[in-house]
């Protein structure tokens, strides 16, 4: 496997959210708004980056019995990292994402790519590899996140910590309140993963047709 | 059972001369003393509230088959059921578009999604109605008094429309029986007329398309239950929705329990939810979250309803 | 013996970096996060109370005056701080925050009463009402509708029989606010009679 096809595969044939349905509590909680959803998706994917590299390098020496307490350690120290920087830098969205951010600690895509691939790649192909299912994860965020802000609020791109409303696209009583809700969360994204699994069994029926 | 040659399925039995297309439209004639009453009462943009659900409701249903491959149903008229029962629990001051989504809402999410007819868990009209509530909360509480103007009518805020158990709930008004059994009192569209309801109720009756269990256990347990917590119960039967989820909504063959026992239990359960939501709830109504968190209860009701076969003793632990 | 004493070396030296780096990130971080909550309080207390400049912390006033009767009910029960507002070293209002429980939890609000006894502001600084209805107790023209009632009135939403026009739909997230205003009213009432700085 290439450099390339292992950053790709997270993208869609192996996104995380649609294809392997993982981290759907943090996915469900926090694609209220389009920025929210980059903010956590790029914390993830930092997290997620910065532990692949560091298994991936202490592989060698992490003893098959204890890595699990070290994967724990690797990945909470760079959640905490995130969580601290954020809150001082954009405190905003760091509020708005409140108890998500410490949770990534706990996120199973993070968990599932240490202990599933990191662990036994190299080094240059976990980066790769938390690269990909990273912005993966954070394209999930932002396609669920930008459906349900627009639909549940009326506004779209909205950021509080540069104190930007969002654009306007049609009057706040118009706007279906429940997408912002968490029932609204799971329909959203339920059908978002039924029309990708619709659009790819088209795909793969056609080119075995052809 | 083995050898015979006889499957006995699981529910539901299907009885060879009364067919889908039968009871759906059974159903829909039951509904049209309401459905006039809400025309009486909220004239045209009642009319076009009912016009605009059913079409959502079976273009919806017609476009979904169509686009899944499957044979087009339309013609059984339970699409049409859904968007009729969904236009009668309405607010008759609803954006006509609204009403559209939560006809394509019922179809689409609460049937189509579980299975198509038959397989849906909840029941499609009151899941529209949650998913409009919960979406336009602010559309969806807004009433206007029935064209006919009756004297009952609070005079010191001309402004603000209520329904009777808002009435009741934040400022204590009783409006009178006469007024709840004909249907002059603001409400949604098909709820306010008990007497209309009483009519459709009968005749679904007399065909035999429903019995009285789930209907009486229901609307029995809300009586005991607010008259034990000091209420007037013929206050709470006609007011609000309780009359047409009982006979309508809760009796609906697909969401509800099939065992004779499970009926009762199920009735009883709606009960006791629509006088808890009613009496200490945030809502002052609650007849359609009653009935949906039944609705998720029925199958359990079913696995410790059935009935025991002939001859059958009683497992002794 | 010798496997576990291995393992707990290997795990002790990978605890000790990630020690040591969260200590080198907190070092550099913990400055800013304790600024920014200041920086926060600061801006709701100025929107309150736009003339002030200058805000001293009166919390300990607060406890003095918070039970008429020693031992009784608290008087201002979901009052957490007060603060008086100085314009030029002369006090021209009381700013107060309080956190009255709202349809999804405590509303953290800050009031602010000018000297002459009127509303001058109402803000949210935390809350977790319903986004598209009660969440627009954060709309600036809801706040306003507080702004200008005098001391004494009994501060409620029309629903409860006052004067305050409640959000459609969020009765109960406003009636919370209308608490909080009616709270801020009454304490700086005790506060001016008390003679405390705010007069």
């Amino acid at each position: 496997m290439s450099f390339k096809s292992e950053f790709s595969k997270g993208i869609i044939k192996e996104n995380p959210t649609f294809r392997m349905l993982l981290g759907m509590c943090p996915t469900l909680a926090t694609s209220l708004a389009v920025f929210n959803g980059i903010g956590m998706g790029l914390a993830a994917t930092f997290v997620l980056v910065g532990s692949n590299i560091m298994i991936s390098a202490l592989r060698k020496v992490t003893p098959e019995k204890i890595r699990i307490p070290i994967f724990v350690v690797v990945i909470a120290t760079f959640v905490t990292t995130v969580d601290l920087i954020m809150a001082a830098f954009v405190p905003g969205l760091h509020e708005v994402l409140g108890i998500f951010i410490p949770l990534i600690v706990v996120n199973c895509i993070i968990f599932a790519r240490a202990e599933a691939f990191a662990f036994q790649h190299g080094i240059s192909d976990s980066l790769a590899d938390g690269l990909g299912m990273g912005l993966g994860w954070t394209l999930a965020l932002c396609g669920l996140s930008a459906i349900r802000e627009l639909l549940g609020t009326g506004t779209i791109l909205a950021f509080a910590d540069f104190g930007f409303p969002g654009i306007r696209v049609f009057d706040q009583s118009l706007a279906a309140t429940m997408v912002i809700l968490p029932p609204g969360g799971f329909i959203t994204l339920g059908l978002l993963i039924g029309l990708l699994n619709w659009v790819i069994s088209r795909k793969s029926k056609k080119s075995q047709n052809a | 059972m083995e050898g015979s040659g006889l499957i006995v399925s699981s529910s539901p039995h299907q009885h060879t001369t009364v067919s889908t297309p039968i009871i759906m439209s059974d159903v829909i004639l039951a509904l049209m003393p309401a459905c006039f009453a809400g025309v009486w009462f909220f004239r045209l943009r009642a009319l076009a509230m009912m016009a605009v659900c059913v079409g959502s409701a079976v273009i919806t249903e017609a476009a979904l088959q169509r686009l899944g491959g499957k044979p087009i149903t339309v013609r059984d008229y339970s699409a049409a059921v859904t968007g009729l029962l969904l236009a009668l629990v309405l607010p008759p001051d609803l954006p006509l578009w609204t009403g559209a989504i939560g006809a394509i809402f019922s179809v689409a999410i609460a049937k189509f999604v579980f299975g198509g007819l038959g397989r849906n868990i909840f029941n499609p009209a009151l899941i529209g109605r949650a998913f409009l509530l919960a979406s336009w909360p602010v559309f969806m509480t807004k009433w206007s008094w029935p064209i006919i103007q009756a004297s009952w009518i609070p005079e010191f805020d001309a402004v603000t429309t209520a329904t009777p158990l808002v009435l009741m709930k934040d400022m204590g008004i009783k409006a009178p029986y006469a007024n709840l059994f004909f249907g002059q009192v603001a409400g949604c569209i098909g709820e306010t007329s008990a007497l209309a309801i009483l009519i459709g109720a009968a005749y679904l009756i007399y065909r035999g398309h429903i019995n009285l269990r789930i209907p009486l256990s229901f609307i029995g347990t809300v009586a005991v239950l607010t008259a034990l917590f000091g209420q007037d119960p013929l206050f709470h039967i006609l007011a609000g929705g309780l009359l047409l989820g009982a006979f309508f909504m809760a009796t609906d063959y697909v969401t509800s329990p099939v065992t004779p026992k499970g009926q009762i239990i199920y009735g009883v359960g709606c009960g006791i939810l629509v006088a808890l939501i009613r009496l200490y709830g945030g809502y002052p109504e609650g007849t359609c979250y009653a009935i949906l968190i039944m609705n998720a209860a029925t199958a359990l009701i079913e696995r410790y309803s059935i009935p025991r076969k002939f001859g059958e003793v009683k497992r002794v632990a | 013996m010798r496997e576990v004493l291995r393992l707990g070396v290997v795990l002790l030296v990978i605890c000790a970096i990630a020690g040591a780096v969260l200590a080198f990130v907190d070092g550099i971080t913990s400055d800013r996060i304790a600024a920014q909550a200041t920086i926060r309080l600061q801006q709701a207390l100025r929107d309150v109370i736009p003339e002030a400049d200058e805000f001293q912390d009166e919390t300990q006033e607060l406890s003095e005056v918070q039970f008429a009767v020693p031992g009784g009910k608290p008087r201002f029960a979901t009052t957490d701080k007060m603060f008086t507002g100085y314009s030029d070293g002369e006090p021209v209002g009381l700013a107060v925050m309080c956190s009255p429980s709202g349809y999804g939890g405590p509303i953290e609000t800050v009031v602010g009463v000018s000297s002459d006894g009127k509303v001058s502001g109402v803000t949210v600084v935390k809350h977790s009402e319903t986004p598209g209805l009660g969440a627009n107790i954060t709309n600036r023209k809801f706040q306003m509708r507080f702004v200008g009632i005098p001391v004494g009135t009994q501060v409620k939403v029309k629903k409860d029989g006052g004067e305050v026009d409640a959000i459609t739909g969020a009765t109960i997230s406003s009636r919370a606010i209308a608490n909080a205003v009616d709270e801020a009213l009454r304490l700086f009432e005790v506060v001016r009679d008390k003679g405390a700085p705010a007069k």
